[in-house]
């Protein structure tokens, strides 16, 4: 049998730990390299959440670690589950315990989380379940990094998992994380191995060159950001997300042209449908423009709701129905015909976005479905479209909102377009025709031209090279709509395909593929709604109602106005139920001050604990018999009131410790009963010595400074001194 | 067991009486009497051993035989003679100096290394052997012995091994100030040694003995002597540590100072105050240590007490 020399054992064991230090140095690269996570996930409450608990779960294990290092991660693994069960699944606590239905309830969301990983594109909402997944798999890493910096070399492996952290959301989003969050993580980082290379643990002194090493390291990654890892370039080839793209909240925009220019063309859909025309499918609606891209509208309190209401009535309107069947086509979000009224057939629960009458799920996908959506074809002529204006009160300032520094050949091309025109509707199929007219489609000029985007920063380069594909042409027709006063915003989803043969019934059932993604400007027009236009050249065909011939259609299809709330949640289908928005901002609640509240709970709790488990530890050693307890307990109170108590002494001793304290004869009473039952003939007869011990405990808690008394009273270091 | 407590009390007063503000070596030299042990008085001259080691005999109503060691002493004046009877027509033996229930050595490292290995055998065997007939000496027999540590020249330091015979070893230290004056006082007509009258018989001695014999050693507190003597043996900065007669005796003092205190069980207290007496004098420091006493006293700070059982938690 080999045994280790006792020298390399000795050595092994001289590993200097200083938990507080190094927990906190681990919190905070990982609370800095999460900042980096904010092109993965909207938002910055996950942010709030995922440090609150990587920050509990290091406590613990800096607790534990100077007191107990075996049992840092088990406990710190419970508390991790019992934090996130009380925030994300608090309904399944009974009481303050967690029953089998939290974990069951986690697993749950975990798996829910699983699929929004998959099936969504960065940045994804802060979806309940994907901020779990973040806060858990944070917390976890708490835990390895806890064990691996027990490890001689766990300092550089400890490194090695934080470049992980920090190239992931590289990985998910194609974006490298800033270079202070390289700057920060690392100083943690080089702060971290100081304290492993220093020769000397003299305490803070110590951490002064490492904080200025750490310091330093910022300065030098802040000076040389070409050294920083670009992990976006690697990550590039193959971190580009599945063909799946649309998720609920996402933003579809970013991924359009990637998946335009994929070689592979699959057939996402096939529907057939009582419209005149082969509609456009939408998926998502984006509102918001602030200048690097377009957005999904985060809140929608002020939007007019949509479909029937506010259609003039002499607006001639039919309900018409598509049936789609999904093919090749995985997301978390439906495509249907715009105005939706009612959607029939759905499996799994799927909610109506009030903004665009788009429909989301949290928890089901497209995978299979057939459906049929009822949805409203408006019929509006040429000569109604001219009497309506777009501006409208009705419409919230978000639709018209603009960043300050759009190019100013946005604007002065938007006005000689439409020089001419006398109204809103001829403004529109100007901007509609100058596009169609004038450019041309190119999936790759874009990229090629380094001008790929919907931002401001690409809108000017896009209108003089006058090339581009939908989002370039969707985006700069909206903005140039919206310079113009015109409330507008981009719809995605996909173009009307191509006829692919005849169903069962005879109908012409049409063929969309991954190749119809499309983004397509609507411009809000008060009196008939939201109209969608095609400035792409070669998709589709040019919007433009029918042009005045006779008089208008008769006003006798005009009643549907007066049926205002026919909502299409009300005639939700029986199985796939469509709940507006509910569970949707239900699912995106801020999980932030909920996990403060229980972080603050747990602390109290923690803090109280000590003087808790003192107090019972008290009351029983004083109810015993034995007189060996009370000696105990007169010793623990000594040390909680600061006294210095000999760490290995006799009785004796301790009564000169607390001589002054206590009552002499009471002292002496307890002491000798101590003596005797120790050290005596076994047998001998110990008096019962209660009463006195009980005194003595009393009159040595009772003496001192009231700060000394609250510290014995809260934080009783007699709990931590070991015989 | 009161009438010989009361009898130790005697002894203890009685000798305090003279030797002024030394309580503590007072006491060592009662307890080791208790425990039939030996006294080695280690001090500079002048500070009252010889008058610590008289008054003791004094107040005990035995047989004393002082002998003052020198260079020319033999150990037969120690151990005693066989003579021819010339009437008898036979030999006769002659007992020497330690016949007696109290034996007083004054400057023992003054003899020769001869002469103190026959007084340390009869210290250790409690008997002499003559011409190969064995004597048996007084009960109870104590030496109380006394050396000056300073005096080098023309002494024979008694070896380690020599000095493990004695029970324990005192310093008196220099008395303070009124300690002093007191003694200036005491001492103004007359010196009150001549005064000090025998307070305990030979008997009650006997019995104090055998009583303090009788008190009561748990095996925590003499698993804790064992503990601090192992300790002394691999404790880096001693070359000799203590041996296993050295534990026993610790246990007797211990026992003997328990007796002194009214108890009839041994605290660890009583080892706590012993130690550093009985220890030092068998210990060698190793090369550039800190001095023994001092190596003692940390072993016995560092050596857990015995605790009462671990409470249920």
């Amino acid at each position: 049998m080999l045994r280790p020399e006792a020298s390399t054992r000795r050595r092994a064991a001289a590993v200097p730990r200083r938990p507080w230090l190094d927990q906190l140095l681990v919190v905070g690269a990982l609370a800095v390299l999460l900042l980096g996570y904010d092109t993965v996930v909207e938002g910055r409450d996950w942010w709030v959440t995922t440090t609150l608990v990587a920050g509990l779960v290091a406590l613990v294990c800096a607790v534990l670690g100077s007191l107990a290092p075996r049992f840092a991660v088990p406990v710190g693994l419970l508390v991790l589950v019992v934090v996130l069960g009380w925030v994300f699944v608090p309904a399944t606590f009974a009481g303050p315990l967690p029953t089998a239905a939290t974990f069951q309830g986690l697993g749950e969301a975990l798996s829910r989380a699983q699929v929004l990983v998959m099936e969504e594109a960065a940045p994804a909402a802060a979806a309940r379940p994907l901020v779990l997944l973040l806060a858990g798999a944070f917390g976890l890493l708490v835990l390895v990094l806890d064990v691996v910096l027990r490890a001689r070399v766990g300092v550089l492996l400890t490194g090695v998992v934080l470049l992980a952290v920090y190239a992931a959301p590289a990985l998910v989003s194609g974006e490298t994380p800033s270079v202070w969050v390289f700057a920060g993580a690392a100083a943690c980082w080089l702060a971290l191995l100081r304290t492993r290379t220093a020769t000397t643990s003299a305490g803070w002194a110590s951490l002064v060159p490492a904080l200025g090493l750490g310091g330093s390291a910022l300065l030098v990654g802040a000076l040389l950001p070409p050294v920083l890892p670009d992990v976006a370039a690697v990550a590039k080839p193959w971190g580009e997300p599945p063909p799946q793209v649309f998720g609920r909240g996402i933003n579809p925009m970013l991924q359009l042209g990637q998946n335009l220019r994929r070689n592979s063309t699959t057939v996402s859909a096939r529907y057939t449908t009582t419209l005149q025309d082969p509609p456009y499918l939408k998926v998502a609606t984006l509102r918001d423009f602030r200048g690097r891209t377009w957005r999904p509208a985060t809140g929608d309190d002020g939007d007019p709701f949509e479909s029937r209401i506010g259609i003039e009535p002499q607006v001639e309107t039919s309900e018409e129905t598509t049936t789609v069947r999904i093919a090749d086509l995985r997301s978390s979000m439906l495509p249907v015909p715009y105005p939706v009224l009612d959607v029939d057939g759905l499996r799994g629960a799927w909610s109506l976005r009030r903004t665009g009458l788009t429909i989301s799920s949290d928890s089901s996908t497209t995978r299979d479905q057939q459906y049929t959506v009822t949805s409203l074809e408006r019929l509006p002529t040429a000569e109604q479209m001219r009497a309506l204006v777009t501006s409208s009160s009705a419409v919230p300032a978000d639709y018209t909102a603009l960043p300050d520094d759009v190019p100013p050949i946005v604007a002065s091309t938007a006005r000689e377009v439409t020089a001419d025109a006398t109204n809103d509707y001829d403004r529109a199929l100007a901007l509609q025709d100058y596009f169609r007219q004038n450019f041309v489609y190119s999936e790759t000029a874009p990229v090629a031209e380094d001008y790929d985007g919907n931002g401001v920063g690409v809108l000017g380069t896009f209108l003089q090279e006058k090339a581009g594909y939908c989002v370039h042409f969707s985006s700069a027709m909206a903005v140039m709509a919206r310079e113009l006063g015109m409330p507008s915003r981009i719809a995605v989803g996909y173009a009307p395909g191509r006829a692919a043969g005849v169903d069962d019934d005879g109908d012409t059932e049409y063929e969309v593929t991954s190749d119809d993604l499309h983004a397509w400007p609507e411009i809000y027009f008060d009196g008939v709604g939201w109209v969608g236009f095609e400035p792409t050249p070669g998709v589709g065909s040019r919007t433009g109602f029918e042009e005045p011939e006779g008089t208008p259609e008769s006003a006798e299809q005009a009643a549907p106005q007066d049926q205002p709330s026919q909502r299409p949640s009300d005639a939700a289908a029986e199985e796939g139920s469509v709940t507006p928005e509910a569970s949707a901002a239900d699912s995106q609640a801020p999980t932030a001050p909920r996990t403060a509240l229980t972080v603050a709970v747990v602390l109290l709790l923690a803090a109280l604990l000590p003087g808790l488990l003192r107090s019972l530890l008290r009351r029983r050693r004083l109810a015993a018999s034995d007189p060996e307890p009370w000696w105990r307990e007169v010793e623990a109170s000594a040390v909680d009131v600061g006294l210095e108590v000999p760490r290995s002494g006799t009785p004796r001793a301790l009564v000169d410790v607390v001589g002054a304290r206590a009552d002499p004869e009471d002292l002496r009473r307890v002491l000798t009963a101590v003596e005797r039952s120790r050290y005596a003939r076994p047998g001998t007869d110990v008096a019962d010595e209660r009463d006195a011990a009980r005194r003595v405990v009393e009159r040595v808690r009772a003496a001192g400074s009231r700060g000394e008394r609250l510290r014995a009273l809260l934080l009783p270091r007699s709990l931590l001194r070991r015989r | 067991m009161d009438d010989a407590r009361a009898a130790a009390r005697r002894v203890l007063t009685n000798i305090e009486s003279v030797v002024d503000g030394k309580p503590e070596a007072v006491q060592t030299a009662v307890v080791v009497l208790l425990a039939e042990g030996h006294l080695l008085i280690e001090d500079v001259p002048g500070v009252g051993k010889t008058v610590l080691a008289r008054a003791l005999a004094r107040s005990v109503d035995g047989s004393v035989r002082r002998i003052q060691f020198t260079p020319d002493l033999l150990p037969s004046d120690v151990t005693g003679v066989s003579a021819f009877n010339q009437q008898k027509g036979e030999f006769e033996f002659k007992p020497g100096a330690v016949f007696a229930n109290i034996v007083i050595g004054d400057e023992i490292n003054r003899a020769s290394p001869k002469t103190q290995s026959a007084l340390l055998e009869a210290m250790e065997e409690r008997q002499v052997t003559v011409d190969g007939r064995t004597h048996r000496l007084a009960t109870p027999f104590s030496v109380i012995a006394t050396q000056n540590p300073y005096d080098m020249e023309g002494t024979y330091a008694l070896p380690e091994a020599q000095r493990d015979r004695f029970t324990a070893r005192i310093s008196m230290g220099y008395p303070d100030v009124d300690a002093e004056l007191e003694m200036l006082r005491d001492r103004d007509v007359d010196n009150p040694l001549d005064r000090l009258q025998p307070v305990v018989t030979i008997d009650d001695v006997r019995a104090m003995i055998a009583q303090a014999r009788a008190v009561f050693a748990s095996e925590a507190v003499e698993r804790y002597c064992v503990a601090i003597t192992r300790a002394t043996r691999a404790d880096p900065a001693l070359r000799l540590g203590a041996s296993p007669r050295a534990t026993l005796q610790l246990v007797r003092v211990a026992k003997a100072r328990a007796f002194l205190d009214d108890r009839d069980y041994v605290l660890p207290d009583d080892v706590d105050a012993l130690a550093p007496l009985v220890l030092p004098h068998r210990l060698v420091p190793a090369r550039g240590s800190a001095p023994v006493e001092e190596t003692v006293r940390r072993i016995v700070a560092e050596t857990p007490v015995p605790q009462g059982a671990v409470e249920p938690r």
